[in-house]
């Protein structure tokens, strides 16, 4: 009985570290699906998103600003650098076609690499963190770490905010109704611009949020840390049906779910193929969906 | 099926010749620096036709294809290396790897035919998605070989790398497979399959709907593209003789599908002009580099040029026609005009 109640104890356990990595892989998730389901882009530069703001926050530190002023910068920064990736790099590019869109983001991704490769240094450069991220408390035997327990509540609060301003205001309905069919609602008299605009301006909030917990996870920014936070987004996103809104932050947590479930499980000679093993979880799931756990069928196209 | 091997044989010829003009003017006349520039380039072409012949039939970018590079090139360099240098560096291969050594043609056939496996094997759960996911789910695929690649300790070295594969790709061999490969991207791109798949990628719902079987097209050219990409990928490793996991990761895929997305996704003729541009401005900015010192300058300016490139021309430098048709086009229609004509 007892190695039962411990594999249950593990269980708890590994769900609860599970919950925190899903959390910042369906924001960052999310804000790639409400640009993608209102533009039919999928930004490949939504992890330069990410290195934005973290970049903010090293710059900040550097000039000893606290960390309570950092974290809205960076939010601010990044949905900054979200709107103006639009209105420069993807506005004339309007109406192209998926590739012609996906490349352009590939190639604007590049030169945002490099450029904070040739102003800042191609290396990783340490970032001094609140202490308090990497305490941890423990409650009825469970080990959690105040990150998991911070990343977990900002993502459920960044999600209610989200679903409130979606479902109540009239620009979030807009939105909505933008994601389902843009030709249409644009018929129905919402501005197009100003709708592309916010979606890009929440997915540059989403993804300055998450960039927090990626940099408090990782402790350096270098030009290159947008791509694995980048490549989980579009792995969620595809898990959970690309153009789906709630998909990607389903997608998400289901990616979470399977990385700790290897990484718990994996024996230690093999575990550097965690990230192997994943993908090809994730490709064996699109084998039975291709459409993914919550995608349209492709007829509805 | 006549204009099919009509067409292939003018888009093959048409770019054969001038690729063989440099070929023997580089080797008589290059330095040995300039050389290797000219044989990466017909290697790249190889590499580039190879995305093309999945990418651009089927209108699906794939980040994937480098990942059966690294495949064709591991392969080749496990089936090249001679017995001595492999007791050193890779005590743990089984026997019958350790002992084997074969020559250039034979290894790039044996690693295009593992790359068109291992393609299969993913294929058969990517052809069915969509081509938004397929596109994303290419990327899990880079991914997953750059894990192996870097991990594998036995048979990769890890991060590591090998090293010792003996030279064996001469400019002139290069050529040769760089020729066969443009004639098979032709081929496939004219045949009835090729069309088909082309009628898919412009309207797939409409394609399914005339009997076109868009899973199984996107199945076939997606091995047959891995076969090719795994024999670039062993001509690239016994040009190249030493190579770690990181060589086939995504700075490769940027530069690869940046020569395609240049010239034109949708014509073997772009891919061959987008691969020729690409490598220009990067020799010119590697030049100037040496003297304007700003770090990643090669990389901004490349990425710079593809987004001008996309403005410009949406579809590539050679939009969606082959050369030699659009020139056999404009003949036509200048004889029409032309008063003796009539």
């Amino acid at each position: 009985m007892i190695p039962l109640a411990d594999l249950a104890q593990e269980a708890i356990q590994q769900a609860i570290n599970a919950l925190a990595l899903g959390s910042t892989y369906a924001l960052l998730a999310l804000g790639l699906a409400m640009v993608f389901s209102i533009l039919g882009l999928v930004n490949f530069a939504h992890g330069e998103l990410v290195t934005v703001a973290a970049y903010t926050m090293y710059l900040l530190n550097l000039e000893d600003v606290p960390f309570a002023a950092q974290v809205p910068a960076a939010i601010a920064a990044a949905a900054v650098a979200a709107v103006l990736m639009e209105r420069i790099a993807f506005r004339p590019l309007r109406g192209a076609s998926f590739l012609t869109l996906l490349f352009a983001s590939f190639a604007l991704a590049v030169i945002i690499q490099n450029i904070f490769l040739a102003a800042i240094s191609p290396r990783q450069k340490g970032v001094r963190l609140p202490d308090l991220f990497n305490e941890a408390i423990t409650v009825g035997g469970y080990t959690i770490g105040w990150l998991q327990i911070i990343t977990t509540a900002t993502c459920a609060v960044a999600l209610l905010v989200l679903t409130t301003f979606l479902r109540r205001s009239t620009q979030g309905l807009g939105m909505l109704a933008a994601a389902q069919d843009f030709q249409v609602t644009r018929l129905m008299g919402i501005p197009a611009n100003r709708v592309i605009a916010t979606a890009f301006a929440i997915s540059g909030v989403l993804a300055g949020i998450a960039a927090i917990f990626v940099l408090a996870r990782r402790g350096t920014v270098e030009p290159t840390m947008g791509f694995n936070p980048v490549l989980k987004a579009f792995i969620a996103s595809v898990i959970g049906g690309l153009g789906s809104l709630t998909g990607a932050v389903v997608g998400g947590f289901v990616l979470a779910a399977i990385e700790v479930g290897l990484d718990a499980s994996l024996p230690d000679d093999v575990l550097g193929f965690r990230d192997a093993f994943a993908l090809a979880v994730v490709i064996a799931i699109l084998y039975f969906r291709p459409e993914g756990l919550l995608g349209r069928p492709s007829e509805a196209r | 099926m006549r204009a099919v091997g009509l067409r292939t044989l003018r888009g093959t010829a048409l770019f054969a010749v001038p690729l063989a003009l440099i070929v023997v003017l580089g080797d008589a006349l290059a330095s040995p620096a300039d050389l290797r520039v000219i044989v990466n380039f017909v290697i790249a072409l190889v590499l580039v036709l190879a995305i093309q012949t999945f990418s651009g039939n089927s209108g699906i970018v794939s980040f994937g294809h480098v990942g059966f590079m690294g495949v064709g090139a591991y392969v080749a360099a496990l089936l090249t290396i001679p017995p001595d240098t492999k007791s050193d560096i890779l005590p743990a291969l089984p026997g019958f790897l350790h002992d084997v050594q074969l020559e250039l043609v034979p290894a790039a056939l044996v690693a295009g035919g593992v790359g068109a496996l291992l393609a299969a094997a993913f294929g058969l759960a990517l052809a069915r998605m969509q081509e938004g996911a397929m596109a994303m789910a290419t990327i899990g695929v880079l991914v997953i070989f750059f894990v192996v690649f870097d991990n594998w300790d036995e048979v990769t070295r890890g991060a590591t790398g090998l090293f010792g594969v003996p030279q064996a790709t001469t400019v002139y061999a290069a050529f040769g497979f760089a020729v066969v490969t443009l004639a098979i991207a032709r081929a496939f791109r004219e045949s009835n399959a090729g069309l088909k798949l082309r009628a898919s990628r412009t309207d797939a719902l409409a394609a399914e709907a005339l009997g076109v079987d868009v899973v199984r097209l996107r199945f076939v050219a997606w091995v047959l593209s891995g076969f090719l990409m795994g024999m670039g990928g062993a001509l690239w490793a016994q040009f190249n003789i030493a190579f770690g996991p990181r060589q086939f990761f995504f700075a490769q895929t940027f530069n690869l599908l940046a020569m395609l997305v240049v010239g034109g996704l949708a014509s073997a003729s772009g891919a061959v002009i987008g691969a020729f541009t690409i490598t220009a401005v990067f020799e010119l900015m590697r030049r100037a580099e040496e003297r304007i010192d700003v770090p990643g300058i090669t990389q901004i300016v490349v990425a710079a040029l593809i987004l001008v490139v996309l403005y410009v021309r949406r579809d590539g430098l050679m939009g969606l026609s082959e050369l030699d048709d659009a020139l056999a086009r404009r003949l036509r229609s200048r004889r029409a005009r032309s008063p003796t004509e009539t």
